[in-house]
């Protein structure tokens, strides 16, 4: 298989088909109808219908430059009819070779070409794919050229979401065509079950080919898992006169909106914004929305999306409250963040629109007053900034991917589902609070009424400041904080000061690795340096362990840290083999990876014995990595020498 | 003898023939009727006889996948023998003679089978006609294989005839044999038809080869490349007669079946007269018919709804050797749908919402 992913997002991926000679994915295809020369009558046929415009015969193709697309450049789909039609059976067939009715070696002096597997008709009207595969799996595949590689359409049908089906011999295809694809358009909901059902029954190295779909779809299907499209519908479309089309439908009609789009796809999978371009693209058509919105709960588009990425995360419609980075920040406060035990009070806060917030002069205003009224004690207060979409975000979290990154419209209006989302994760967040805690909420508007609704509902006592405050920052609603901060000051005690520093690593660690680890990975006697803004290193005797980055808001681990943390078995990648040579681990050297690992993970790596090779950042999710063939896996940060 | 046939296939065919047949009411009228039309040169009577139908649908193959004939057959009941001989008898006496006639008698099954009909009723049918002033030919059907086995029977027939011609039409729907077994569910192969066509001619009986257009499975442009290398192949085997049939849908078949699941579309009328105009060219002297059932309805070849009409006009003028325009899309702006439709290889990817792509209208399916 040459199939090599460099990227993804989603179930999107920006991969390399073919080799390094060959091509980029996502990329169109060329399918090229395979005319039979051999029979005279064909070719009178073909004379008269005038096939010859989007023919190729195998050995040639024209170098059609239109609309400044140089088709050449890409790959051939070639078609054949179905094995009836050349008058064959498949009981007879025992080769690969005899299911085409030409040698498909011969194409092998295009650069590259897929050969599409001829129909068996039957079993594939009657909904016997079963069968089908279960037949291809058994017939012999013959000595290909590099450069031709088979392809396999499985249509839908509403059978095949009810029927398992076998699963595919490794070697026989390079791709499947979702042949039926172009009928589901307007029915997401189908047509999300039928991408998981070919995603769950396919290896992630084989390519998804979408035949005949329009530009506007192409973010959303890559986003979803399609590597291949064609121009098919642009000829359809400019062949067809009284065809009605929404201006908006207009690019449709050219080549070049379709490789543009492509284009713009491929860009957006590099700099981690596919979702942001998928959102762009949905708001063409409602059944578009539809897909995406349907998408974040029916697919776990998580996995493959980026621990962190870009450097912005915008939200900017509803589709984004269920985006897969704030689905994976909320569920990981839920399940992975808990104050610390020396926590005496809760002091609820609004967010800012400079990020981190505790660098915004709201902050600054907020974080003055409560020193100044609750002076030492303040170490066993913690702070949590309440907002959209990201709901319940603790102070020590306030640099981690996308909390520091995210960026919304302000308005000052929240939509139902943010108001939900707000609600539930004040749920999880009091119920790991002991009741005797004072809460403050120094928040107003919306968030203040959400609070005040949560804490009634649970029996929880929470000062508020008056509810006709107009800013956040004016003196009075100041000076009632200061009011507030005095009266509860009685309530809480004063722990013995553990390093600020220390805390926030360790929550970190946690909210990164998983619950517990925060206290495993940095003991107490760790020395640390540096500051939040600029960076931390910390040090575990005299040696270096880990470095926190404030840009992603995330740690990097070095050897000594991984040692710490192998009993733990989390991010675990297993190498084939005894030492690693060179800085990079390729996928097809991976036996074993953590599922949970996801892409820019810090990641150990170690032999099948469990001895600890390396530290390093997974260049791909944790099922990527086992499954590929090619391609980088782990990129290593240090090794054992 | 019979070909091998698609297990799959076969089982599914048998088994929606059966479900049909079953519900048929114990009360059920076999069909009988007739049709008369005049030509310019001569009077053409058909007449459809309920006999105890087609052994081949009642097998358990379950007959041809496109074939609804046995639903109007006699099946389990009697054959109404005395009403088939009265109203043959009828339809013989009420026409005058000024023009010699040519008598279709359709039996919707084999004419030379003697369980579809009986030896004694077959002898007094054929007195019937024989006994009429004025009659010129004489058309049956069969499947090859009785052609090929009762020799004796048909030299009889053709005997007694004389000097009224005898043609005998045969299905072969297809010269692939692929096709005829995984599509058409014949079970013959094209060498049985060839056998076929060999004795009867030899016999001096005309023979008539009827091609049906689009086997369920097949793509528009596969179905046209179908029929027009089978018309091709009918003419080279030695046949008198080319009938096109398109395809159309009847009930408790496997077409009928697939065209509920829109897995399944009749063809183009486009299509059609594609084909005809394509063998018209090749073969000038060929005699060809082409009267499409249900024609311009849903389940029968039709086009857009507007031209429908038009379209089949057409084709009988290129039977007839009339001129037809040049450009066809001047005549309906569908002609170009169907163009794409054959042109762009979209369809040989999809197996269902078959109509859709025929409405041509992707984005709003
Ligand atoms: S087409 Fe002829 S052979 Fe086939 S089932 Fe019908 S009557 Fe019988
Ligand atoms: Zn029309």
């Amino acid at each position: 298989m040459t199939f090599e992913i460099e990227k993804c997002e989603g179930w999107g991926r920006l991969g390399l088909a073919f080799g390094k000679e060959g091509f980029i994915t996502p990329n169109i295809v060329i399918p090229c109808f395979f005319n039979n020369n051999s029979s005279s009558q064909q070719n009178s046929l073909l004379d008269l219908l005038k096939f010859q415009e989007n023919n190729a015969s195998l050995t040639s193709r024209n170098n059609v430059i239109m609309d400044n697309i140089d088709f050449d450049y890409f790959p051939s789909c070639f078609i054949y009819p179905s094995l009836q039609m050349q008058g064959k059976s498949l009981k007879e067939v025992t080769c690969f070779e005899d299911m085409f009715p030409v040698d498909i070696n011969q194409s092998s002096n295009l650069k590259a070409s897929y050969h599409l597997i001829p129909w068996d008709l039957p079993t594939i009207y009657l909904n016997r794919y079963d069968k089908y595969i279960q037949t291809l799996n058994k017939i012999e595949v013959p000595e290909l050229d590099d450069k031709i590689k088979l392809m396999l359409n499985v249509p839908f049908t509403p059978e095949i979401l009810e029927t398992e089906l076998p699963p595919l011999r490794p070697s026989v295809i390079s791709v499947v065509s979702l042949g039926d694809i172009s009928s589901l358009l307007t029915h997401p909901k189908l047509l999300i079950r039928y991408l998981i059902r070919i995603k769950s029954w396919l290896p992630s190295n084989k390519m998804l080919y979408a035949p005949a779909v329009p530009s506007s779809y192409i973010p959303i299907l890559v986003y979803l898992g399609i590597d291949l499209f064609d121009l098919l519908i642009t000829e359809m479309y400019s062949a067809n006169p009284d065809q009605q089309l929404d201006l908006i439908l207009e690019q449709q009609k050219s080549r070049k909106a379709f490789s543009q789009i492509l284009d713009l796809t491929r860009k957006a999978i590099e700099t981690y914004k596919l979702r942001d371009l998928t959102r762009i693209f949905a708001n063409s058509y409602p059944s578009l929305k539809t897909l995406l919105r349907i998408s974040d709960k029916q697919i776990p588009l998580e996995e493959g999306t980026p621990i962190y990425g870009s450097r912005t995360l915008y939200c900017t419609d509803e589709t984004d409250f269920t985006r897969p980075e704030v689905t994976r920040f909320r569920e990981r406060v839920q399940t992975r963040y808990f104050p610390p035990s020396h926590t005496t009070g809760i002091i609820f806060l609004p967010c800012s629109a400079k990020k981190p917030y505790s660098k915004s002069k709201s902050h600054n205003i907020f974080s003055k007053v409560i020193r100044q009224n609750l002076k030492k004690k303040r170490f066993s207060v913690g702070e949590v900034i309440l907002t959209s979409p990201l709901g319940v975000v603790p102070r020590e979290l306030e640099y981690s991917f996308p909390a520091a990154h995210y960026d919304i419209p302000v308005i000052g209006e929240w939509s139902q589902i943010e108001k939900k989302h707000l609600e539930e994760d004040l749920v999880y967040f009091l119920s790991k609070i002991k009741p005797s805690i004072p809460l403050v909420g120094y928040v107003k508007g919306i968030e203040r009424d959400i609070l005040k609704k949560v804490c009634k509902l649970h029996n929880r006592s929470i000062y508020l400041i008056t509810q006709d405050t107009t800013s956040l920052y004016s003196k009075e609603a100041l000076k009632e904080f200061s009011a507030i901060l005095q009266e509860i000051w009685l309530n809480i005690s004063y722990k013995p000061k553990i390093p600020n520093r220390l805390m926030f690593l360790r929550a970190i660690a946690d909210f990164q690795f998983g619950k517990g680890i925060g206290q495993v990975l940095i003991p107490d006697h760790v020395k640390i340096y540096g500051r939040k803004e600029l960076g931390i290193r910390v040090q575990l005797n005299n040696k270096h362990l880990l470095t926190f980055r404030p840009e992603t808001g995330y740690l990097t681990l070095s050897l000594t840290a991984g040692k710490l943390l192998l009993d733990y078995s989390c991010n675990l990648v297993t190498f084939d083999g005894q030492k690693i040579i060179g800085s990079t681990i390729f996928s097809k050297a991976i036996i074993m990876a953590d599922p949970e690992i996801r892409q820019n993970d810090e990641v150990l790596i170690t032999d099948r014995n469990g001895e600890l090779l390396a530290v390093g950042i997974a260049h791909l999710p944790g099922k990527l990595l086992v499954e590929m063939k090619r391609g980088k896996g782990v990129t290593i940060r240090q090794k054992v020498n | 003898m019979p070909q091998e046939r698609n297990q799959l296939l076969a089982s599914t065919v048998f088994n929606l023939r059966q479900e049909y047949l079953s519900k048929r009411p114990p009360d059920f009228q076999p069909k009988l009727w007739s049709t008369k039309t005049e030509t310019r040169k001569s009077i053409v009577i058909t007449m459809v006889i309920p006999t105890r139908g087609c052994s081949w649908a009642f097998s358990d193959s379950g007959g041809c996948s496109v074939c609804g004939y046995v639903n109007d057959s006699s099946y389990d009941q009697v054959i109404p023998t005395q009403k088939i001989l009265e109203e043959i008898n009828l339809s013989l006496s009420q026409v005058d003679s000024s023009k010699p006639i040519e008598y279709k008698l359709y039996n919707s099954g084999s004419f030379f089978d003697e369980n579809d009909v009986p030896q004694r009723l077959r002898s007094q049918i054929i007195d019937l006609i024989r006994k009429t002033n004025g009659i010129l030919k004489l058309s049956v059907e069969s499947r090859p294989e009785y052609l090929i086995n009762n020799q004796k029977a048909i030299k009889k027939v053709k005997e007694m005839l004389e000097p009224i011609k005898l043609e005998i039409g045969v299905g072969i729907e297809s010269s692939n044999n692929a096709i005829i077994r995984d599509c058409w569910n014949k079970g013959f192969s094209v060498e049985d038809y060839q056998r076929s066509v060999q004795i009867t001619r030899t016999l001096g009986i005309r023979i008539k080869s009827y091609i049906l257009i689009k086997p369920p499975f097949l793509t528009e442009v596969e179905a046209i490349i179908d029929a027009i290398k089978t018309a091709c192949d009918t003419v080279e085997f030695g046949t008198d007669v080319i009938s096109f049939n398109p395809c159309n849908i009847q009930k408790g078949t496997l077409v009928n079946h697939l065209h509920k699941q829109d897995r399944y579309q009749p063809p183009w009328i486009w299509s059609v007269l594609y084909i005809v105009k394509t063998i018209r060219k090749k073969y000038p002297n060929v005699e060809i018919i082409c009267e499409p059932t249900a024609g311009g309805k849903h389940r029968g070849t039709h086009n857009c709804g507007k031209c429908d009409k038009t379209v089949i006009d057409l084709v009988d003028k290129i039977i007839n050797k009339k001129k037809i325009p040049d450009d066809l899309s001047t005549i309906c702006s569908c002609f170009l749908k169907w163009r794409i439709l054959v042109k762009t290889p979209i369809e040989i990817f999809r197996s269902r919402n078959l109509s859709r792509l025929r409405r041509f209208d992707p984005l709003n399916e």
